[in-house]
């Protein structure tokens, strides 16, 4: 049989989406087309995320060829630790999309496909060039999709994030370039491979700049504070799919980046401004949640809120520990399944009711209980409740973040409170209460939506109770990105710069 | 030495299963046709009364191992593991947490069986029994946990729990906002938890982050570390177990259904504090200043909340003052190292408050959902069991001899009398005649006097079986609990005190035949001045009074939920829109604005090149990206 599995998950979806766009067919037919392949890419991912073993913590599933030789940009893929459960929650969750949302036009259903291969496209990549490219890809549907299919204010919406992420990639690319010139005078050759790079050692001012170039392009991307400003007014213009791309999995591609790519090639760098990063992490975190509290606009509040959980996703990478990285990675599934899931009820909720205005709901509870009953364990997850997928990885950062560094912790810790805020009075306003009379005919779930969203509420469960199995997949990896900063990084108190709790010098 | 017994994991099991089939047979069916209350309650009662004979058989497990070997577990299976960070899904059952399961699971029976009654036509009745039985499960992974994670599990699982039974009737905006204040708090306190949990993991929790390792290792323990460790987990109990400065969350509380107030708000979940302290007495006997701080958080919390419960309308208000004034006791007792002395009272408490719960259940049940005590009186002739069981738990509260709380909170007194807290004692008599009074004045206004109002009372008619069973038998316990913890000065043993000494870390004070005699003989005084002053002034008919100055004050419960609310909240809630509708645009976002509107004037000059279709845009970017790379490819050869 085949065994470029990855490849396959990257091009099926984008060629069809091409396909779609090229070709006159109807909107059923491309919702169907859309559905089949999301459903390939979702056993060829099950395939490789059961496969993928990880105890050795290096890549799986290789795949290798050379694209230009004097320039040494390699076709090159692969899986490990870092990335198997991103690329399973890019592979596992589009079905949905197709399933819960039947009336968009064509391109809409093309778009999805082809940022669906694209995102797996670079996390996937292990040559930094490949990355680079489809990280690029990623974009334009996600503009398209904004734009094309948004809300009333979709198109400064899809101006916004997108001039705001080419400033980043842009970034990115002078960064990049850097790197294969500096590569190129430390051996005398070419090469933008991943292991390559992170095996140099870089010093100096321009590492630093260029540092700072992935930094941002990838801050952006999470984003972190003060670079989130693009994320409310696109998650809350973009269609229901959009926003559920770029919650559940988008914002993750960044953190990924982070942990992918600076972590490792510019570990001196990363050390130094751990701290500062930290904090940006922490504020961002606490800014977005208090934030969301005063919307008014149910899908803007959520999108502060996811915002706020980006801050806390990020930290994990800056503390610099394995409790909290391997926390950042396991979370950041967690938050895909917990605020994908309530990103698209929120869809489901405005195509019935079409407001999302807070004040014109009241007591949907007593009117629809399944949903209610999903949204309620959704948001459980994402205030962290033990028993569901969310309390794992935030407390394994918030762990990681004592050791890092105790009054950085204290205020990651604020996370606790600040999402029940938000959260709560969310729930109390739509759910409970009496029932708002615009909400008379409002029915509850169909039987496909709720066999739809059913998987995705299971997972968060099994995620919270047995961590262990998907944990297992990530440690190795985990651990060996931090040994490459703790090996290469001689910068004594700054890469442990935390209190020593063992001795008790606080 | 430990003993591997796998049917612990069944003990929290049972009630959850129950209330994951409850819940679902409720979801499935609560838009048609409806299943039949009977069905409801007899699978609700199920879970608990199971789970109250596997306790019965782990109490009697330990007893029949030497002392020293009592300690079972069980582990489940690896939860998760990172690092030197490995927690299992285990459970452990030694003597602490065997009369924790014991109570736990025997009042939480009890009160299944009374809600049966309780809620009978409710339209939400399955939700109730599924509520209850997620409850009953996370009070008992809280109490089976074997390390603080787990624990933490059950920790939350009750505050959600707590949450849900709060607001359960959410059509009601006010209770509903009762609920989120009770969840926001306690997250307020597991903030404390969590961080306490950090530093004690880093501390000593590289070698096994279990009780018994964590307390192998103890001495592992800095001082500066200990301290914090103490003090942050204490936090965590302030919020859970109702002290100050968190106590705000549990009069609210009672807006949920009674049952529930009885179950969570009274003798389990508000517990759990004084649990985690006599749970980790490892850690706090060697940190003496953590202790004192908790002892005077306790008793000061005692103070005050017995101050409010003196001036409540609401029967309901004045138990559940009761309840965080009691809890105070119990951390008074925890804190001055007496940590058997505390889960003492926490163990008879648990009688006498949920019977004095379900016996005013009983009442407001009777008057058709009335609480205001003004409005009843009298009804002594009309419920004579409701008035019976509901005078034992009020003689028990008040600290009558020889009724359960007298023993165990006259234990805690002398505790802190022997062991040097002289002002802790002496304020905890007063609190002690305090109890007596506000106890008392509940019990006069309610069912002596003439009835005050005349509908309500020629309606009011006793409460069936399925309700005033559970009472008496509750009264039984609180009559004879306090039998089993007998001081020598009785003529007893201490014998749950003796149970208790492999789970804790403690050493008894030894104060002397006078001291002890002193403290009882106080504590009896206390108890006869508050009782002879409530009947001098209550016995009689009396019209609801008018407050003024000091009581005024002490009616609007010095006025400290204002305080919070315009300190705290409001505050918050300004931030939050501060944020988004000045910060945000007018500083976050300006400089991104500007350069948007930058590029808009760039465009305006190649406006040659604007087609005006989005997708030229993309063209024009894969154009951009080739020429970018030849421009590279090219300087690089």
């Amino acid at each position: 049989m085949f065994e470029n599995y990855l490849s396959i998950m990257i091009f099926v979806p984008i060629l069809t989406g091409l396909a779609l766009l090229l070709l006159p067919v109807s909107r059923e037919a491309a919702r169907a087309l859309g559905l089949a392949v999301s459903v390939i890419v979702v056993l060829l991912g099950l395939k490789v995320f059961v496969a993928y073993d990880g105890a050795s913590g290096g890549f799986e599933f290789t795949e290798h060829a050379v694209v230009n030789e004097s320039l040494g940009i390699a076709y090159s893929l692969g899986v490990d630790g870092i990335s198997i459960l991103v690329l399973a929650a890019a592979a596992l969750l589009f079905p949905m999309v197709y399933l819960l949302f039947a009336t968009r036009a064509k391109g809409y259903y093309a778009n999805l496909l082809i940022v669906q291969g694209a995102m797996i496209g670079a996390l996937a990549a292990t040559d930094m060039v490949l990355f680079y490219v489809f990280w690029e890809v990623m974009l334009l549907p996600i503009f398209f999709m904004i734009g094309l299919y948004g809300g009333p204010r979709r198109f400064p919406a899809a101006i916004k994030i997108t001039i705001y992420t080419i400033a980043g990639s842009l970034l990115m690319l002078a960064s990049l370039i850097y790197l294969g010139i500096a590569y190129h005078d430390q051996s005398g050759q070419w090469s933008f491979a991943m292991e390559n790079l992170s095996a140099m050692s870089l010093a100096g001012p321009t590492a630093t700049l260029a540092f700072i170039g992935f930094m941002i392009a990838f801050a952006i991307k999470i984003p972190l504070f003060p670079f989130h400003t693009w994320l409310p007014d696109a998650y809350t213009e973009a269609p229901t799919a959009t926003t559920f791309v770029l919650s559940a999995v988008m914002a993750k591609i960044g953190v990924y980046g982070v942990i992918r790519f600076v972590v490792p090639v510019f570990d001196e760098s990363f050390a130094r401004y751990a701290l500062i990063l930290a904090c940006s992490g922490v504020v961002g975190m606490m800014y977005c949640g208090i934030a969301a509290l005063a919307q008014k606009d149910m899908k803007r509040m959520l999108a502060f809120s996811s915002a706020s959980h980006m801050g806390i996703i990020a930290l994990g990478i800056f503390c610099m520990n394995v409790q909290a990285l391997t926390g950042t990675l396991y979370q950041i599934v967690a938050h895909a399944t917990s605020t994908g899931v309530i990103f698209l009820m929120l869809g489901i909720i405005e195509e019935r009711t079409d407001t999302r205005t807070i004040d014109d709901f009241g007591g949907m509870a007593a009117k629809a209980p399944v949903l209610a009953f999903f949204f309620a364990v959704a948001m459980l997850a994402s205030v962290g409740l033990p028993g569901t997928s969310g309390f794992i990885g935030e407390f394994l950062i918030i762990l990681g973040a004592v050791k890092f560094n105790p009054l950085i912790a204290l205020f990651a810790g604020t996370t606790l409170i600040i999402g029940v805020c938000y959260m709560l009075w969310l729930f109390q306003r739509v759910f409970f209460e009496t029932t708002n009379p615009r909400l008379e005919h409002f029915r509850d779930l169909t039987a496909v939506e709720m066999l739809t969203l059913l998987p995705i509420v299971i997972l968060i469960i099994v995620m919270g109770v047995f961590p262990q199995p998907f944990i297992k997949k990530i440690e190795p990896s985990a651990q060996q990105q931090l040994a490459a900063i703790s090996t290469t990084t001689h910068i004594a108190g700054t890469a442990q710069a935390g209190p020593n709790l063992k001795t008790g010098e606080l | 030495m430990v003993h591997n017994v796998s049917y612990l994991g069944f003990i929290p099991l049972l009630p959850l299963a129950g209330a994951l089939i409850l819940g679902l047979m409720y979801l499935a069916t609560c838009q048609g046709k409806q299943i039949s209350e009977r069905l409801y309650g007899i699978l609700g009662c199920i879970g608990p009364v199971l789970s109250f004979f596997m306790a019965l058989r782990v109490f009697f497990s330990l007893r029949g191992l030497p002392e020293q070997e009592r300690f079972l577990s069980h582990v489940a299976y690896t939860w998760f593991s990172t690092g030197e960070l490995d927690i299992p899904m285990g459970f452990l059952a030694d003597p602490l947490s065997a009369i924790m399961l014991l109570f736990v699971t025997f009042v939480g029976s009890l009160i299944h069986i009374y809600s049966i009654g309780y809620m009978k036509g409710d339209a939400r009745y399955g939700k109730f029994f599924a509520y209850l039985n997620l409850f009953l499960g996370s009070m008992l992974i809280l109490v089976l946990g074997d390390g603080p994670v787990v624990m933490f599990v059950g920790w939350e699982g009750v505050g959600l729990c707590s949450y849900l039974l709060i607001g359960f009737w959410s059509d009601d905006r006010s209770n509903v906002m009762a609920g989120n204040k009770a969840f926001i708090v306690n997250r307020i306190g597991d903030l404390g938890f969590v961080l306490g949990m950090g530093f004690l993991f880093w501390g000593i929790g590289a070698d096994g982050f279990d009780y018994l390792s964590l307390k192998a290792n103890a001495q592992n323990l800095t001082a500066p570390v200990g301290l914090v460790v103490c003090l942050l987990l204490f936090v965590g109990a302030t919020g859970k177990s109702a002290q100050i400065p968190l106590y705000v969350w549990l009069p609210d509380a009672m807006a949920g259904p009674t049952p529930v107030s009885a179950l969570i708000h009274a003798a389990t979940m508000v517990t759990a504090g004084v649990y985690m302290v006599a749970r980790f007495s490892f850690l706090y006997a060697h940190v003496p200043a953590a202790g004192e701080i908790v002892a005077w958080i306790g008793m000061l919390t005692a103070l005050l909340a017995a101050i409010f419960g003196m001036y409540q309308d609401d029967i309901k208000k004045i138990l559940a003052y009761s309840t965080v004034s009691q809890l105070g006791y119990m951390f008074a007792g925890v804190g001055v190292a007496a940590y058997s002395a505390g889960i003492f009272h926490v163990f008879t408490h648990a009688f006498f408050k949920a019977l004095l719960f379900l016996a005013a259940g009983s009442v407001i049940i009777a008057l058709h959902h009335e609480q205001n005590i003004w409005k009843m009186g009298g009804l002594r002739s009309k419920l004579p069991t409701t008035y019976k069981t509901m005078l034992i738990g009020g003689l028990a509260l008040a600290g009558c001899p020889p009724f359960a709380g007298f023993f165990s909170k006259d234990e805690i007194l002398y505790s802190a009398l022997a062991s040097g807290h002289v002002l802790i004692w002496m304020i905890g008599v007063v609190v002690a005649g305090m109890t007596a009074y506000y106890t008392f004045r509940m019990i006069f206004v309610v069912f002596h006097g003439t009835p005050r109002d005349q509908e309500a009372f020629d309606h009011a008619h006793e409460s069936p079986k399925v309700m005033t069973v559970p009472l008496v038998i509750l009264a039984i316990g609180s009559v004879f609990a306090g039998f089993y913890n007998l001081p020598a000065i009785f003529g007893g043993h201490q014998k749950f005190s003796h149970w208790l000494a492999p789970s804790l870390v403690e050493h008894h004070p030894h104060g002397g035949v006078g001291l002890e005699i002193l403290a009882v003989a106080a504590s009896v005084v206390a108890f006869v001045i508050g009782v002879s002053i409530a009947y001098r002034k209550f016995s009689v008919p009396v019209a609801e009074p008018v407050y003024k100055g000091f009581n005024k004050f002490g009616y609007h419960k010095f006025y400290v939920d204002e305080l919070y609310h315009t300190v705290i909240v409001r505050p918050y809630q300004f931030i939050g829109k501060a944020i988004s509708r000045a910060i945000e645009p007018f500083v976050i976002d300006a400089p991104v604005q500007a350069s948007g509107w930058l590029y808009r004037m760039f465009g305006l000059a190649f406006k040659v090149f604007q087609a005006g279709y989005v997708k030229v845009y993309a063209i024009y970017m894969v154009i951009g990206l080739s020429v970018l790379s030849l421009l590279v490819s090219q300087s690089l050869n």
